[in-house]
């Protein structure tokens, strides 16, 4: 079984604040997931329980079948994590390459030339030498050459320019294709919408809904509504806002038909109906 | 065992810039240290027992600290930490490899100053009151003590930073417990260079634990006996802090 | 790329059209590998999910057939069949269409052919 575990997990940090208390998620294979929340609310934590970079207080977080936090070879092999900030050695992409692509019995050559060549990377010159938004290109295709089961990339696009975000997408849509379950943390909403099949959305109490797009167009519509429609309904819209092209936003879908996704929109129903949302898609927390 | 190869040869090419550099500073000390000691304290004979240890403690000190840097460098663990290798095959090559190279390291740069600075300086700077075979297992043993104790700190794969608490509280320990010896040292001291004060004379005549005539080997032994035995309480010390380690990121 | 979409029809309905586009024009050849639903969301913009269901269409409209492990396939006869369909629907809503137009305007059908016959020589 290919998949990631939330089991009852709790994360609280050692100085103080609890981050997740009972949170129960799984990530399954050939999937493009994304993270999103608010600033603060644990999606760089999620990702890094994920990644057994760090160990829960309470529950357990298992890599298909093995816990994460006891960081086994077999199970590090299969996912490659990707931080939002970090640094790197004074080497060169490629000797960097050379040295680290033995570990992932997944890695293909042929693949890293063709993403460093997508991305624009810079492969000879010291990687403690290059810009931020460099350094990231460079490591995003090393993470997509190395063909892990599960890639958690934190902020991808950050820094990158537009022709970079256009490869990632390319690069991104490719590797799910093949299987592989790649998961996204972001502000950029609208970066990931062309990208992602599945949504979760965190807020300070965990999580808020975490489904299908398909899942969420049955769900919920979205898009323009006018005056009298609006008045014909028992309730309020989960999230409306007046355009000079009238009145959109985010209803309960009534109709069989099923809805085009806005996750902007959506995100924004998130912070403005939360307790609505979850209930819709019954989310069980503590 | 390709996996520890293949780590081995990640981690030379990575290190490899700090490995030259800390060569470059324990020859440093090994030519300098007798040099400044003797000029600060004029005729000088009996450190060469003391420079040894200083380049013994530096070499395991640092060596295993940056054995075990990329576990302890913001932005870089959560790679170190993700990488396909098991926790124990990683420790035991970062050990042994650090251990050997401290004492090969320290060995080395020791023996070649002096025999440097006899040769060259034609300045005996460094007198050693025992045997040299002995003195060498001797610093060894010492060097292994204090891996040893390293090692534990770092061995459950997170990022202790209390083994700055325990190398601290034994290194306080360990000069505690050598005051009567550096208070016989300092009034010997006061014999041999009047210029030095008078203070210091008062607290070596009140001092009256007498230990062994024996420079090198009376500090050695105790330091030795005392590492031991803080051994086994730091061991306990930090495998707990390994337990119950947990990341603290803001 | 980025397509940009009319209000009038759903998303996943222009999408489908677009890819009958491609198809007629040659650019989607009979027999050969099409872009997955992945790599056409990611290339014009849209959410995986909406492509999805045009592409759920396509296949069940026969225009493109799956072929289990290697992926999705241009049908043989795929063009003809949308031609066909395009046909239909313009002779049977287009055409009535225009000639209440032409009525309107009282344009005689001769006329018509005249002037379709020297645009085509143009």
């Amino acid at each position: 079984m290919k998949t990631i575990c939330f089991t009852n997990t709790g994360y609280r940090y050692r100085l103080g604040s609890q981050v997740f208390r009972t949170l129960s998620l799984t990530l399954s294979e050939g999937h493009v997931y994304g993270l999103l929340g608010e600033n603060g609310v644990g999606k760089s934590t999620l990702m890094k329980l994920a990644a057994g970079v760090l160990i829960p207080t309470a529950g357990s977080v298992t890599i298909e079948g093995h816990e994460a936090s006891r960081r086994e070879e077999s199970a590090m092999a299969k996912l490659f994590y990707l931080p939002e900030e970090f640094s790197l050695p004074a080497l060169s992409l490629d000797t960097y390459c050379r040295v680290t692509s033995p570990f992932y019995p997944t890695f293909s050559a042929e693949a890293y030339e063709l993403c460093c060549k997508e991305l624009d990377v810079v492969r000879d010159v010291r990687l403690d030498k290059l810009s931020m938004g460099q350094r990231k290109r460079a490591l995003l295709a090393f993470a997509f050459a190395t063909g892990a089961q599960w890639l958690l990339l934190d902020e991808p696009t950050n820094g990158l320019d537009v022709a970079a975000k256009e490869a990632f997408r390319r690069l991104v849509a490719r590797y799910a294709d093949e299987g592989r379950s790649v998961v996204i943390s972001t502000h950029s909403v609208r970066e990931i919408d062309s990208l992602v099949d599945h949504l979760i959305i965190l807020d300070r109490k965990g999580v808020v809904l975490d489904a299908s797009i398909a899942e969420i167009g049955t769900r919920l519509r979205f898009g323009r509504f006018s005056a009298e429609e609006h008045s014909k309904w028992h309730e309020e819209p989960l999230f409306a806002e007046s355009t000079l092209a009238g009145t959109t936003g985010v209803t309960v879908n009534h109709s069989d038909e099923e809805s085009a996704v806005d996750i902007e929109m959506l995100f924004m129903a998130s912070l403005r109906s939360t307790e609505r949302l979850r209930a819709l898609f019954n989310t069980k927390n503590e | 065992m390709n996996t520890i190869i293949a780590y081995a040869r990640k981690h030379f090419t990575e290190m490899r810039r700090n490995y030259l550099s800390t060569f470059a500073g324990l020859f440093l000390i090994a030519l300098c240290l007798p040099l400044a000691l003797r000029e600060m304290l004029g005729m000088t004979s009996e450190v060469g027992g003391e420079v040894m240890m200083c380049l013994g403690w530096a070499s395991v000190l640092i060596l295993t600290s940056n054995a075990f840097r990329e576990w302890y460098t913001p932005g870089y663990d959560a790679f170190c930490l993700t990488l396909p290798i098991s926790i124990t095959r990683r420790v035991i090559f970062l050990g042994v490899t650090s251990l050997v190279i401290s004492i090969l390291s320290a060995q080395l740069f020791f023996w070649a100053t002096y025999y440097g600075w006899q040769l060259f300086a034609g300045f005996n700077c460094l007198d050693l009151q025992d045997d040299p075979m002995d003195i060498v297992l001797r610093l060894s043993l010492v060097q292994v003590v204090i891996h040893s104790l390293l090692m534990v700190c770092y061995s459950r794969g997170g990022r202790s930073r209390s083994w700055w608490l325990i190398l601290g509280g034994l290194a306080a320990f360990y000069f505690l417990l050598n005051i009567p010896e550096m208070a016989r040292w300092v009034s010997d001291l006061h014999t041999s260079f009047p210029n030095l004060d008078n203070q210091l004379r008062l607290l070596g005549e009140n001092w009256s634990i007498v230990l062994h005539n024996r420079p090198l080997g009376a500090a050695t032994e105790v330091v030795e006996v005392v590492s031991c035995a803080s051994i086994v309480v730091a061991f306990y010390l930090s495998a707990w802090c390994g337990f119950k380690e947990r990341e603290a990121r803001k | 790329m980025t397509m940009i979409f009319s209000d009038d029809k759903p998303i996943w309905q222009q999408i489908y059209d677009m890819a009958g586009d491609r198809v007629i024009s040659g650019d989607f050849r009979e027999g050969e590998r099409v872009p997955s639903v992945r790599e056409v969301a990611a290339e014009i913009g849209v959410n995986p999910n909406t492509v999805m269901r045009s592409y759920e269409r396509l296949q069940m409209d026969g225009i493109f057939e799956s072929r289990r492990g290697i992926g999705l396939f241009c049908s043989v006869g795929a063009r003809e069949k949308i031609l066909a369909t395009r046909r239909e629907s313009f002779f049977c809503e287009q055409l009535p269409a225009l000639s209440e137009r032409m009525k309107q305007l009282e344009i005689e059908p001769e006329q018509l052919v005249d002037e379709l016959i020297k645009i085509r020589q143009q």
